[in-house]
């Protein structure tokens, strides 16, 4: 008895070690590669004494202040807003047929990288874009674009804009897994009968138990949005830009000796993280305060149920808008030219898409990546979810490490990373960028995978056990009809993840290995719309292919065990 | 037009008669030397790490990897960089972590303020190699002296010339007849319509050579622009682009709020309509651009009066580089005729020669003459006027001030 509490308790610590070195020790290399060049130590440059010059230097420069500002305004607006909306279209169209339709585009638009959106929002909403071109010059009059701020803006509003088209429908996706667990129409059968209105029935009761379990990948929001790099390239005011670009800049300003005030921005970064996460945690406080409030008061609330109509349609708007930006990406892909104010492209041939099987090497790459590191995630969970107890698979540590990539900002630690691998020769190799790709999904896959697990059915598991079946044969005759669905999201989501991943397969592939969403931001900063509207289409189809092959082989394979199953794929 | 072909007839039979005379260099210690590399490189993989923002150069880089690999055995690959600082950071990453071979890039197209950036930190090949290229024959140093120095830093023998890049401007001739040919008149320009100019916001590249070029202009080329900058004169010989800048400014496109990112997104907004005037270093671009159906076919290119900048881009080998030999018979076969030619087809890419065409042999010297010129390429004649570069040292300073005057954007 004795011997087997220590060999459990072996067992758990050496999985929690396991995990903090797999996860935490890379982020934490990475951190320390920043900390000292912050702290004015690299020597390599010749800076051998520690010092405090690169942090002033780099909060004297002209235009942090504003920069600061900025991106925790743009990063809280978005999350805020994406949060709003996502929960106003679950209360308003849950139950109606427009949903069904938001929940087909659903699957793309997480798929779509956030640079194809942003590609795509420019060309719809500029004072030249297809907009303008519409009402031009019949309604507007203009036979010239306006020198109107529209695209980027000086306020932001652009870039909160692009991040809500991207993040809305993350939210969307998560948060209907999360449905899948929740009894939503009976609360809403006894809370009508009650009479409670619909906005809330969902305010005080299915939104707070949604929230509850789609925290994580609110926080990631949050952090992801404080700290964007791609989209804010191509919305982001410029003079200054968001905290993040500004340090960017620093690590790839061609003098070298900028690298030690980015660095500290980098750091700065990191407590802007944690600022934009207490704020949210104040934010949060208060709407339990007022929810509970309203639940004492026990207000009906049947009126407001008749605004929630146009509120749906307006938080509708950014996936439409981000829809017809992507209308508009192919339409360029396929476009000879196109001049204002023409409507529509005034010649059409199909020379990019003739160019498509020169980047099939970048396909299959990216293909391999995506799929390499979320198989390797789901590895990794099931081995811990089968071979540690429930008590280590809470322990603090290991949420905490697996989590980490949700909290620290990607830009803060990429550089230090890189350094670290290439003093062990692993940068530009498969076995990093996959390793590094899986940490980013490690924590979506844990988040899907984890609660299946524990919804199923113990008394099926021991019949089974009575029956005379292995773990082994229970695992795979059983467990896996049963988790079918929950794990094909988990590789849809993985894959997902990874297609979207730009910053770290730029510094951990160290050019050796490029994916087609590497290919797609540098052809767009080539400004040629035609071969970045082409390169964004095939961004979109493996993820969007993978998700057609997932489903259909679900269905097929697993379609009979419809009825004991949960978390299906949306 | 007749007038014309005959002239180039001349021309054709004058470089024909010169070619008889130059053309066979040689054969020196130094191409054995070359030689005696090709076993070594046999089979390596070179990591060509170059900008990779342009469809046209990507598949120029692209066909001649095909090329190397069927004469040499070489695998070229092309690590396409939105930004060439980032290839001399994962340098100095390397070198960070003594990292001292077997690095990840073998190959670096580089000029400028990276370049010097690269010579400070010790990030190049410690021995020079260029002089021992067999096509090295073919330029012409005192021709083109540019090649020697890399805006006034000198080469060192580290990188090799690979094509020459000149600023020019784009406008539509039918929304603008008469351009701005001068700092000065583009001043009158930007007054008289409003939100009709901008230019890629420094540190881009071609912004701050924008800058470089207005402060050049309007100093009349001040002699210090050409060493290494003097912070205690600094304020007083920049003070005339500063004014010029201060009184565009609220005239600029968006205000001079917000600035395009890079040049091809200032072509974008030419061909958008939202501007009238844009830059490139490539003399050919807009014809190409035209080609693509990305400008109307309205638009053609000038020159300032004076002159504008004109600078030579190269091909470095970094210190640690995994596959030195194979890169180094890259570098040569990029500088040979057949690349060359190649790549001053403005169907092709449109990037003048570093060759001087005197040098090159009766064949390849019909080459070059017999390419088709871009509707809207300026003539080498039209191009003659250049400007030197500044000593790179300018280039962070300038950079700097800009930022600390606009940055914040009040």
């Amino acid at each position: 008895m004795l011997a087997f509490a220590t060999s459990t308790k072996m067992r758990q610590t050496s999985i929690v070690l396991t995990g903090l070195i797999v996860f935490l020790l890379p982020v934490l290399l990475g951190i320390s590669g920043v900390l000292l060049p912050a702290a004015g130590y690299f020597p390599a440059l010749g800076f051998t004494q520690f010092s405090l010059h690169p942090a002033l230097s780099f909060v004297m420069a002209p235009g942090v202040g504003a920069a600061i500002w900025l991106a925790l305004k743009t990063g809280l607006i978005a999350s805020v807003l994406s949060l709003l909306c996502c929960f106003i279209i679950l209360t308003g169209l849950m139950h109606d047929r427009i949903f069904s339709l938001v929940r087909r585009t659903l699957a793309a638009l997480v798929a779509v990288p956030h640079s194809a959106i942003a590609i795509g929002l420019v060309f719809l909403l500029a004072p030249s874009g297809w907009l303008m071109r519409i009402l031009s010059p019949v309604i507007t009059g203009f036979n010239s674009p306006p020198d109107w701020s529209l695209v980027p803006d000086p306020y932001g509003w652009a870039l909160i804009f692009g991040l809500m088209a991207k993040e809305i429908p993350f939210l969307l996706l998560v948060s209907l897994a999360a449905i899948s667990t929740l009894p939503v129409r009976q609360f809403e059968q006894i809370a009508n009968s009650l009479g409670y209105g619909r906005v809330a029935t969902w305010t005080m009761l299915i939104l707070p138990l949604i929230y509850l379990q789609i925290r994580l990948p609110v926080f990631a929001v949050l952090v992801f949005s404080l700290s964007v790099v791609d989209m804010a390239l191509l919305l982001a005011p410029t003079l200054p830009p968001p905290l993040a670009i500004l340090v960017l800049h620093g690590f790839l300003d061609a003098d070298l000796a900028a690298r030690l005030p980015a660095s500290f921005g980098a750091i700065l970064q990191i407590a802007l993280a944690g600022i934009g996460i207490g704020i949210w945690y104040v934010g949060e406080a208060l709407c339990r305060h007022f929810i509970h409030d309203w639940r004492r008061g026990g207000w009906r609330g049947g009126s407001i149920d008749r605004y929630l109509p146009v509120f749906s349609i307006m938080a509708v708007i950014p996936l439409a808008a981000a829809c017809a930006g992507l209308v508009a990406a192919f339409l360029w892909s396929v476009t000879g030219s196109w001049f204002f104010p023409s409507p529509l492209p005034q010649t059409f041939h199909l020379i990019h898409w003739q160019d498509v099987a020169s980047y099939m090497p970048l396909l299959k790459t990216s293909l391999l990546l995506a799929g390499g590191a979320s198989f390797a995630a789901l590895f990794v969970v099931l081995a811990w979810s089968y071979a540690a107890p429930d008590s280590t698979l809470n322990n603090r540590w290991l949420l905490g490490c697996i989590f980490m990539p949700f909290f620290i900002p990607q830009i803060s630690f990429l550089l230090g990373m890189q350094i670290s691998l290439s003093r062990v020769g692993l940068d530009g190799t498969w076995l990093a960028l996959i390793w590094v790709h899986m940490i980013f999904i490690l924590p979506y896959t844990w988040l899907i995978v984890i609660p299946a697990r524990r919804a199923l059915d113990r008394r099926l598991d021991h019949l089974a056990a009575t029956l005379g079946a292995s773990g082994w044969k229970r695992f795979i005759t059983l467990h896996v009809p049963l988790m079918a669905y929950p794990l094909g999201t988990a590789i849809f989501i993985g894959i997902a993840v990874s297609m979207a991943l730009y910053l770290p397969t730029v510094f951990v592939g160290a050019g050796r290995i490029n994916t087609i969403t590497v290919e797609a931001v540098s052809l767009a900063s080539g400004g040629s719309r035609g071969p970045a509207g082409l390169a964004a289409m095939l961004q979109i189809a493996i993820p969007v292919v993978s998700f057609a092959i997932i489903h259909w082989g679900l269905q097929c394979r697993f379609g009979r065990f419809s009825g004991m199953q949960s978390g299906r794929l949306q | 037009m007749i007038c014309q072909r005959r002239h180039f007839l001349i021309q054709i039979c004058a470089y024909l008669l010169l070619g008889l005379v130059f053309a066979y260099p040689v054969q020196s210690a130094q191409s054995a030397h070359f030689d005696s590399l090709k076993p070594a490189a046999k089979g390596q993989t070179v990591y060509f790490n170059a900008w990779g923002g342009d469809a046209k150069i990507n598949g120029y880089i692209s066909w001649a990897g095909d090329i190397l690999k069927q004469r040499y055995d070489i695998t070229l690959v092309h690590v396409k960089l939105t930004d060439t600082a980032s290839a001399v950071s994962r340098l100095l990453a390397e070198k960070t972590a003594r990292r001292d071979t077997d690095g990840t890039i073998d190959l670096l197209w580089v000029n400028g303020e990276n370049f010097a950036a690269m010579k400070r930190a010790d990030l190049l090949q410690k021995q020079p190699w260029v002089t021992h290229l067999p096509n090295w024959q073919l330029t012409d140093p005192v021709a083109l002296p540019a090649i020697l120095s890399d805006f006034a830093e000198p080469t060192d023998g580290k990188e090799s010339p690979w094509g020459r890049a000149q600023l020019v401007f784009a406008y539509d001739s039918e929304k603008l007849p008469t351009p701005p040919r001068s700092a000065a008149a583009l001043a009158q320009f930007i007054e008289n319509n409003p939100g009709r100019f901008t230019f890629p916001q420094p540190p881009d590249f071609i912004g701050v050579s924008f800058l470089k070029q207005v402060l050049i202009e309007l100093t009349n080329s001040h002699p210090s622009l050409y060493g290494p900058v003097d912070e205690a004169d600094f304020d007083r010989v920049t003070a005339p682009l500063w004014d010029w800048l201060d009184a565009a400014k609220p005239n600029l496109w968006r205000r001079g709020m917000a600035y395009p990112q890079n040049y091809p997104v200032l072509r974008q907004l030419l061909g958008d309509g939202e501007i009238d005037i844009a830059m490139a270093f490539n003399p050919a671009d807009a014809s190409a651009a035209i080609a693509r159906g990305e400008l109307p076919d309205s638009v053609r290119t000038y020159i300032h009066d004076g002159g504008t900048l004109a600078n030579v881009h190269f091909l470095a080998i970094p210190f640690n580089a995994a596959a030195a030999e194979a890169a180094q018979i890259v570098a040569n076969f990029m500088l040979s005729p057949e690349a060359q030619i190649k790549k001053a087809d403005s169907r092709i890419w449109g990037d003048p020669t570093v060759l001087s065409i005197p040098r090159l042999n009766a064949a390849d010297q019909v080459g070059f003459l017999a390419l088709p010129r871009g509707i809207a390429t300026l003539s080498d004649a039209e191009l003659g006027r250049s400007l030197a570069e500044p000593h790179p040292s300018w280039v962070p300073r300038l950079e700097q001030a800009w930022k600390q005057r606009y940055a914040s954007g009040q």
